[in-house]
């Protein structure tokens, strides 16, 4: 063994000394990352921070607050998830266990590329390739390949496990074509076929991003189809058979994961083309251009992530100059190409480049309108929006290899020439190239933390990506998740698509993927949903929150099951990390007085308040109710959830039913009749046009359809601080305008109804009459404001003078004023008026910095050079809250009969986050059985009686679940989400015809040799 | 007549093939001239192009001097028009891959 050992060093030691080196810089690399036991977290890169927490989340599929789907992450993960865990266990710290991945990958990355371009290099140049100055080359292209601006960006700098595809694709490629080596080359040992299946497993996390696999498969099904038409195999053969049956093994391989992610593929792409698939294209992205990508540079991210070195990269032609070094490498290599007996391997590789490389430049030209056709007219192409990134992968991969090739041609050429000087100059010319590609790597080491800089009440805060999760988040886990069990939080301040802190007293901070629900086994409604009805659900009692309506606050969290408020008080408020702003300490000040709350202090950082109503209600989010609601509406926005919650009777999950067809089959059991108006003036508009419709006339008309005949109670919402409802007609059925007083019914019939909302806003400055003379300036204090939303309205008579309105952050000193040099980061906007005959009339919807509150001033600045005996006017000057015709309703309610609520008497068990076995209460007969989590058809109830299973109608109850129960035989309830069984089924049959087909093709294909 | 004029065409295209590469130089600073006098144009790029395919350089060829033009525009601080000559480097690189995948199809024909 130890001869062999010494024979196999002895034989190998320049490949074995380079991967030393190459495995020394990916330590070099990251180190720094790393250091002080810290860990890399920055905005949507997910890190398994908690095993068993992480575990359950992917292995189920959830996310903390909605299920089914937790977009964010799917079974390939399991390798990632695996790795970190197991290095969080053998390491103690996620910082080691992290730097161990990256090294991994780095290093991995390096020496698939090294043995694939030497692979290449031999089939090129045969038995030179031995020649130590062609190992440099490979060598030094796997670093190019490994550490780059492509890789730093999309890969490392915020962890992405696209670093697994980038790490082993080459060594999969390279196992490829060693196990169907094209005409003329020589076949692998059988072992390849092993490398090749582990290195697909290893892949598999990078697989996320799923517009990978799809061009994975294309790729390889190319390769195949060379193989098949150059090596003329028949089709009715074993060789054919055999190529088939390899073609399933790499299907059965990833099937197992890919099977859930394609179920969930239509909602996921739902999701991320919301805002249009052409859109993006439309758009455009010019640094895609391929003056850059041909040089690799020109990553999106790059624009989106600036560091102090990024200007040499975007801007310096200088500093960027050496990378036209590759597009010459590359025609070099096509030149070259004729001497080559066997170009396959070759031309595959050419085809892989230029078609990536057409996908990368995107909708910069040549032939530009090929991809726009594509973008309109392919289903799912709209999956390549990010394309740099998107096909990105299968082009660096290519275009390095070839560029390697290129640069040993040169070699050749320079070395026949034997001037050792030119060698060097080349050589040298590799390294100038090596330092610019690699910089954000080494060269630029000193800053390539990524740090986000944002300003709150006037200060500069500075979040890091390099950090270190506090003990007070270990604390709060260890003494909550136990309470948290069955029960829902909700945390204030809210996140948005991320959440942020800083630790003072640590000196460090985040801005990430919301830690809590990372950290805590808890259901949390915190983070964005990505499911739109579950999602304004979850606004709802921000809402209600941020508009001092806390009785309504109260019952929303009673009848939605919301146990515990959490106030974190280590968030410094940023438009990214924070959506829909409550102030923690304003909430804390409130819950500490109100009796309905219980206290419990965590740490310097958290403090929960439980609602006492639900102290003894653990049920997982299930309810019981014998009564229904019908409501009229889709129920799509949060003030729609707001307003169901004040008007449904006040027990737990109400049920509620939102379709006429549901309504047919439960009618006996709608006790309730809520009909919300729809805005009639309101459709299609954007957030300014709303703003300006809500607040210029103070009034919206409604259609109200009335679903069943009967007295109903009317009321109107105005969801915004501040603003009051005046009044709500609706117009009869004899045209008579009903003023209608909420305390008192009113009888409709059936039948659709006009209704008319007026409602007041706050006004922070009303001037009915203000008369300026040339050369005058009038000042106007505002005060603090600190709405985000105002509409500032005057009419402006000025038919000698040029009047300006400046609205400013601050107090302008009188020099300024006179000058009109005003600082832009002074003024919120100015409106210069030319002289007109007319009255002119002025209305401006301004969204104000509600996180970097001003002591604000308006200006009206006369010019001097108008007629001094005639003044200009200002009549009607208004500043005032801006109201969003979204948050405006009205709603009519017939009968507000209450229903039995049974959930108290409900017993849950949680076999898993997606199995319950419920225990009915025993006087129950007939109601609904509610289940709060995003409906999906796939949550099934039954219940066992014997050998026979009696499966409940199931139905959408707002965005969660409902089942009719009547008369059950068995009190035993269980729910299901019966997809699971399916999916575990799948993977479990997956694996076993894998390793049949294995076993099969191994032994196979060692005969077929 | 025909068969004349069929020779004298031969002819020529047998001594376009023998262009010195040296004249490559001459043609391109009759570009460049040409591009400073009338300033950026596709009419005068596709007439480069013609007279590369005239005097029969190879598609990697004329990707080269394309990566030439746009090495000295970028220089020059013509991003855009650099830009436009990367295109034409992609085009042709493009060109030569589907040349190779042409000869390699005929040539495997021809073996059967």
């Amino acid at each position: 063994m130890i001869t062999f050992l010494k024979k196999y060093l002895k034989q190998n030691k320049i490949n074995l000394a380079l991967l030393l080196i190459g495995f020394a810089l990916a330590v070099v690399g990251v180190w720094h990352w790393f250091s002080n036991n810290s860990i890399i977290y920055f905005v949507d890169s997910l890190v398994p921070l908690d095993a068993k927490n992480s575990f359950i989340r992917i292995f189920y599929g959830i996310d903390s607050h909605t299920y089914p789907w937790n977009i964010e992450a799917n079974w390939s993960w399991f390798l990632y998830w695996g790795i970190i865990a197991l290095g969080n266990k053998i390491l103690g710290t996620l910082s080691l266990s992290q730097m161990f991945l990256y090294i991994f990958l780095l290093f991995s990355s390096i020496s698939g590329f090294y043995l694939m371009l030497n692979y290449l290099i031999t089939i090129f140049f045969k038995e030179e390739a031995t020649k130590l100055i062609y190992k440099i080359i490979s060598f030094t292209f796997a670093l190019f390949y490994t550490f780059n601006l492509f890789t730093f960006f999309y890969a490392f700098f915020m962890f992405n496990p696209d670093a697994f595809l980038i790490a082993f694709l080459p060594l999969n490629l390279l196992a490829l074509f060693k196990i169907f080596p094209l005409r003329g080359l020589k076949k692998g040992s059988s072992r390849w076929l092993i490398v090749f299946f582990a290195t697909l497993f290893l892949i598999s996390p990078g697989f996320l991003t799923y517009i990978f696999l799809p061009q994975y498969l294309a790729w390889i099904g190319l390769y195949l189809l060379i193989f098949l038409f150059s090596s003329k195999i028949n089709i009715i053969s074993k060789k054919f058979f055999l190529m088939a049956v390899f073609s399933a093994l790499i299907l059965f391989s990833i099937w197992w994961w890919l099977f859930p992610a394609l179920l969930a593929l239509k909602d996921i792409y739902a999701v991320q083309s919301s805002t249009g698939t052409t859109l993006w294209f439309d758009m455009g992205f010019e640094p895609s251009k391929l003056l850059n990508s041909f040089r690799l540079i020109g990553t999106p991210l790059m624009y989106g992530n600036q560091f102090s070195w990024t200007h040499f990269y975007i801007d310096d032609k200088f500093f960027t100059f050496p990378l036209f070094t590759f597009p010459i490498l590359a025609i070099v290599f096509a030149f070259s190409l004729k001497l080559v007996r066997s170009k396959g391997t070759f031309l595959y590789l050419l085809i892989m480049l230029t078609v990536s490389l057409f996908l990368v430049k995107f909708s910069n030209p040549p032939l530009a309108s090929i991809t726009k056709f594509a973008f309109e007219h392919v289903p799912f192409f709209g999956a390549f929006r990010d394309s740099y990134h998107k096909a990105g992968i299968y082009y660096l991969l290519p275009f390095l290899l070839i560029c390697g090739l290129g640069a040993s041609i040169a070699i050749k050429i320079i070395s026949k020439k034997k001037q050792k000087y030119l060698l060097v100059l080349f050589m040298a010319l590799l390294l100038i190239v090596g330092v610019v590609v690699t910089g954000p790597f080494f060269l630029f080491a000193k800053d390539n933390i990524r740090t986000e800089a944002f300003n709150n009440n006037n200060q500069q805060h500075i979040i890091k990506s390099k950090t270190q999760i506090p003990s007070e988040y270990y604390e709060l886990k260890r003494i909550f998740e136990p309470e948290c069990r069955g029960k829902t939080v909700m945390v204030v301040p809210r996140g948005g698509w991320v959440s942020s802190a800083e630790w003072q007293k640590y000196g460090t901070s985040y801005i990430g993927v919301d830690l809590l629900p990372q950290l805590l086994n808890c259901s949390f409604i915190t983070t964005l949903a990505y499911q739109p009805e579950a999602e304004s659900s979850n606004q709802a009692p921000y809402i209600l929150l941020q508009n001092d309506e806390h009785q309504a606050f109260k019952e929303f969290l009673f009848k939605n099951q919301i146990s515990f408020v959490l106030v974190r008080h280590d968030n410094v408020p940023f438009y990214f990390s924070n959506y829909l702003y409550v102030d923690p300490n304003t909430t804390s000040a409130w819950l500490d007085q109100d009796k309905d709350f219980e206290k419990k202090v965590i740490n310097q950082y958290f403090t929960i308040y439980s609602l006492k109503r639900l102290d003894k209600i653990n049920t997982y989010g299930f309810g019981f109710s014998t009564n229904s609601t019908y409501i009229n509406s889709p129920l799509l926005s949060s003030a729609a959830y707001a307003t169901v919650s004040k008007r449904t009777p006040d027990i737990i999950n109400p049920v509620v039913i939102n379709t006429t067809e549901d309504l047919s089959k439960y009618d006996f059991t709608a006790k309730n009749y809520l009909a919300i108006g729809e805005c009639a003036d309101c459709s299609n508009k954007g957030e300014i046009e709303r703003l300006e419709l809500g607040t210029k006339t103070k009034s919206l008309n409604f259609k109200i359809n009335i679903a069943k005949s009967g007295n109903y109670f009317c009321a109107a919402n105005v969801y915004a601080k501040g603003a009051k409802i005046n009044n709500i007609t609706i117009d009869g059925k004899d045209g008579e305008k009903i003023n209608m007083d909420t305390l008192t019914p009113t009888f409709f019939g059936k039948g659709m109804y006009d209704a008319r909302v007026s409602y007041n806003t706050p006004v922070f400055i009303d001037e009915k009459l203000l008369s300026i003379f040339p050369g005058q300036v009038i000042e106007l204090p505002v005060g603090r404001d600190d709405e985000r939303n105002n509409r500032l309205s005057y009419v402006l008579d000025n038919q000698s003078q040029n009047i300006e309105i400046v609205f400013a952050k601050k107090k302008l000193s009188q020099s300024t004023l006179e000058k009109k040099s005003f600082n832009p980061e002074d003024i919120v906007f100015t409106n210069p008026g030319g002289i007109s005959e007319k009255e002119q009339a002025f209305s401006r919807i301004m969204q104000l910095d509600e996180l970097n509150v001003n002591n604000y001033y308006i200006y009206i600045i006369s010019d001097k050079t108008g007629n001094k005996d005639e003044p200009a006017t200002i009549k009607n000057l208004l500043l005032e809250k801006a109201i969003d015709t979204n948050y405006v309703d009205v709603s009519c309610l017939l009968n507000d009969v209450s229903s039995k609520d049974f959930a108290s008497e409900l017993v849950v068990k949680q076999i898993s986050p997606i199995e319950y076995k419920l225990k009915l209460s025993s006087n129950f007969q007939e109601g609904f059985l509610t289940f709060n989590k995003t409906y999906n058809q796939d949550w099934q109830a039954y219940s066992d009686i014997g050998n026979k299973m009696q499966v409940l109608p199931h139905f959408q109850s707002g965005y969660g679940n409902a089942w009719y129960v009547k008369d059950p035989e068995s009190k035993e309830i269980t729910v299901k989400f019966t997809r699971f069984d399916l999916i575990t089924k799948n993977a479990l049959i997956s694996l076993i015809l894998f390793l049949i087909l294995f076993i099969y093709y191994f032994k196979a294909n060692k005969n077929n040799r | 007549m025909k068969s004349k004029l069929k020779r004298k065409a031969k002819n020529i295209l047998l001594s376009l093939k023998k262009y010195p590469s040296s004249r490559l130089v001459e043609l391109l600073s009759s570009y460049l001239i040409l591009r400073i006098i009338l300033g950026p144009s596709t009419f005068l790029i596709y007439v480069l192009i013609g007279a590369l395919f005239l005097f029969r350089y190879s598609f990697e060829k004329i990707a080269f001097i394309f990566i030439f033009l746009c090495i000295i525009t970028y220089l020059f601080g013509l991003e855009a028009e650099a830009n436009r000559y990367m295109s034409f480097v992609y085009i042709f690189f493009v060109v030569a891959v589907l040349k190779y995948i042409c000869v390699e199809i005929l040539k495997s024909k021809k073996d059967e």
